[in-house]
């Protein structure tokens, strides 16, 4: 091998581990942003004797059981799409089903929201429905960011899928914390 | 050790290629510094209106106020006043102090003292320039909305920064301005990680990097960690604000149906702790290396220093709830917190016995960077022991929210990262622009900053002691409080002396930038590590030839030494003995 191809070869090796070690802090400082959201929820949660509060009912989990089906569905392909994209090969079926999940999430989503709204869970009507808009806000908020990071998929490391993946984690944590407990 | 050699890329040849909308880090690492030096006249003219109105409460602002406030006769306006105080904390921590030690130094130096060509994701790191830009506009803009900017405080406290207290948009645009420019400072958190994860050269373990690089690091690592925390809670008061969501609002959860304000005060010192040792880390391992090279003897305890700044770092981020001791907080709570805090004295006491054995018995240069540095290991002293006292619960009952509490945090973040900053300036301006700053007025800008700065702040911590508290706009309306008029004239006056003093760098620097003539040599300090073995100012993709790291930053003063110098090239070999 001529030290051309082993630099090249190098190269390529120290861009694949920088984007790894770059994209796991990003991982980690949107996992602290997420985690003090969840912070903010057990404030509220173990300080109150009734939850949901007096006066509110909980939501139906139809619209997040669907949110959630999607959001596994997007990760599911993806993470199919991405074993083979690593080996070079473009499944396009994978892709689009995994970019379909996504925005089906994103849309099951605005029903969600709409459905708030028709029990009377407004936004500003108080904490528990302030939280069940803002975190779904600001996790929707991400998944059109990785949606938009999916038209650029790389072949050198797994950075936008493992973000992917990361949501779909946040995703459960926020439905069993904001719909079960 | 390198994982990958970057390439030569060729030098940019267009004005907005070379000096706006640049990749190198170098010339981000300027642009952050004039950015940061802009910043640093905002927020200190803001200080000395604030002390004006302490000082001579009534009394028109000279020459400035019948311009900015004609309505009031030239007299600061209560309203404006905590606009001004709001403003000055958010812009010196924020837009001035954090843009010099981590974004100018940050950028400039850990590239070129690892040797590496560049940082490993160069348009990030630009990106991270123009959106700290981006909400400098967004904060400033504050300034001229109709109820005015922020004045809540820089902590921003509900229900102060809730709709009820500031009803304003400038409120609003200072929430969206800190978001924004923490999105930029995780920007560079993840590029200063990487770079010095992957790019360290040949033959640099962790331990033969200078301690600045390892304070520079540190803090990205604190940022990366810790500025998202901050991001949730001003994500959850823009909420609030614009979108009518209740999580700061007053009331029990349970029974109204709204939130809690103490929740942003949570949310706000688990972030707000890490960013005293975020902005303060660099300044240690700038002056932890200027210390061993001005004194021209190796850095006593180099590795322990390294490893006292890395417990600091991981015990910063238990300690916050000292700054909430007056809030109901639980007596376990608050001793467990007081003890926390008090652990962080060991290894601030490690590296601090280490910056003495450094100077013990030194060859030493009293160069301007090296006065700066003492600078900071005298006031650094005075601001850490002060901190004992606030971190004892009973102690800080009756100094929280006094001045003696702005006097403490002054003296360490102020005093401490400023001077660190200005030793850091001094030193690699060589590196930075090819010209020496002149040393006889670094020497004189050293001194009457020295006076004035103690003076200011020793008086704040005295005024704070006798019961002033902070953020009021006329103390003196309390009659136990008339006596401190005159001590707070004298605040004032080392204020305007401080503020007066840093005319005095901005000249020499802009002199030495624009009009100087004559050309720095490659190594004027005669330091070992990487930057100075290329010329000044360093060159466009910084080594021809990535360097192999030979021996430690802090070879000086050894009798191994090979050169015939009393230092030695980091990639230079020491013989056995």
């Amino acid at each position: 091998m001529s030290s051309a191809t082993l630099n090249t070869d190098l190269n390529i090796a120290g861009k694949k581990v920088s984007s790894e070690i770059a994209s796991l802090v990003f991982i980690i400082s949107l996992a602290m942003l997420f985690a003090t959201l969840f912070l903010g929820f057990s404030f509220y949660r173990f300080t109150a004797t009734v939850w949901p509060p007096a006066g509110f009912e909980r939501p139906s989990l139809l619209n997040p059981l669907i949110s959630t089906f999607w959001v596994l569905s997007a990760s599911v392909w993806g993470e199919l799409f991405y074993r083979r994209y690593l080996t070079k090969v473009f499944s396009k079926t994978f892709y689009s089903l995994a970019l379909f999940s996504a925005l089906a999430f994103l849309v099951s989503q605005v029903f969600f929201w709409r459905s708030l709204k028709g029990v009377g869970l407004l936004v500003s009507a108080g904490v528990y429905p302030s939280m069940l808009h803002a975190f779904t806000w600001v996790h929707a908020g991400h998944v059109v960011m990785a949606v938009g990071a999916w038209f650029f998929p790389r072949t050198e490391n797994r950075s936008v899928i493992n973000f992917w993946h990361f949501l779909s984690l946040i995703w459960i944590l926020m439905f069993i914390i904001l719909f079960l407990v | 050790m390198a994982f990958f050699e970057q390439h030569i890329h060729p030098a940019p040849k267009t004005f907005l290629s070379k000096y706006v909308f640049s990749f190198d880090h170098k010339v981000i690492g300027k642009q952050f510094l004039w950015y940061g030096i802009f910043f640093l006249g905002v927020g200190g003219m803001m200080a000395l209106l604030i002390r004006w109105t302490l000082a001579f409460p009534g009394e028109a602002f000279p020459v400035l106020g019948p311009l900015l406030f004609p309505d009031n006769g030239g007299v600061v306006p209560p309203d404006t006043y905590a606009m001004l105080f709001t403003m000055h904390g958010t812009i010196m921590i924020f837009y001035a102090i954090t843009p010099i030690l981590i974004g100018a130094f940050g950028n400039f130096c850990i590239p070129l003292m690892i040797g590496a060509r560049d940082m490993v994701f160069p348009t990030l790191n630009m990106l991270s320039f123009w959106l700290a830009v981006l909400s400098a506009v967004l904060l400033l803009a504050g300034l001229v909305t109709p109820l005015g900017a922020a004045a809540g405080g820089w902590t921003s406290y509900p229900t102060l920064s809730t709709l009820i207290g500031s009803p304003g948009v400038g409120q609003t645009l200072w929430a969206l301005a800190l978001f924004v420019v923490g999105i930029s400072s995780i920007m560079g958190a993840i590029n200063y990680i990487t770079t010095v994860i992957v790019l360290r050269a040949p033959g640099m373990g962790y331990f033969d990097m200078p301690l600045t690089v390892w304070g520079l690091w540190l803090t990205a690592i604190l940022n990366a960690i810790f500025l998202p925390v901050l991001g949730a809670g001003l994500l959850l008061l823009i909420f609030d604000r614009v979108f009518g969501t209740t999580f700061f609002l007053a009331g029990a959860a349970a029974t109204s149906g709204t939130g809690d304000p103490i929740l942003f005060q949570h949310v706000f010192w688990i972030f707000g702790h890490p960013e005293v040792y975020i902005l303060i880390l660099p300044a240690w391992g700038i002056v932890s290396d200027l210390l061993s090279f001005f004194a021209r003897k190796p850095a006593f305890g180099a590795k322990s220093t390294a490893l006292s700044m890395t417990a600091i770092t991981i015990l910063s981020t238990v300690v916050y709830g000292h700054h909430m001791y007056t809030t109901s907080m639980s007596p376990l709570l608050t001793q467990t917190f007081m003890a926390l805090t008090m652990t962080i004295s060991i290894p601030s006491a490690i590296f601090f016995a280490n910056w003495l054995g450094t100077i013990w018995k030194g060859s030493i240069r009293f160069s301007t960077p090296m006065l700066f540095s003492l600078g900071v290991v005298f006031v650094f002293g005075l601001g850490g022991l002060t901190g004992l006292y606030l971190a004892t619960v009973t102690v800080d009952f009756y100094l929280h929210d006094t001045y003696f509490v702005v006097g403490h945090f002054h003296y360490t973040m102020a005093a401490s990262v400023l001077l660190g900053g200005f030793a850091g300036t001094y030193f690699w301006m060589p590196k930075m622009f090819g010209k020496m700053m002149n040393e006889f007025w670094g020497k004189v800008h050293f001194w009457i900053t020295m006076v004035g700065l103690n003076g200011l702040f020793t008086g704040m911590m005295v005024v704070g002691y006798a019961g002033m508290h902070r953020r009021l706009y006329n103390p003196f309306v309390y009659d136990f409080l008339h006596k401190l008029i005159p001590i707070n004239m004298f605040v004032t006056v080392c204020a305007i002396i401080m503020g007066a003093s840093q005319i005095i760098f901005v000249i020499n620097f802009v002199h030495a930038v624009f009009f100087k003539k004559e050309n720095a040599t490659q190594n004027p300090w005669e330091v070992g590590t990487l930057e100075w073995t290329i010329p000044s100012p360093a060159p466009s993709h910084n080594f021809d030839v990535i360097p192999v790291v030979k021996c430690g930053p802090h070879e000086l003063g050894n009798p191994n030494l090979t050169s015939g110098r009393d230092f030695q090239y980091q990639t230079e070999e020491l013989v056995k003995a």
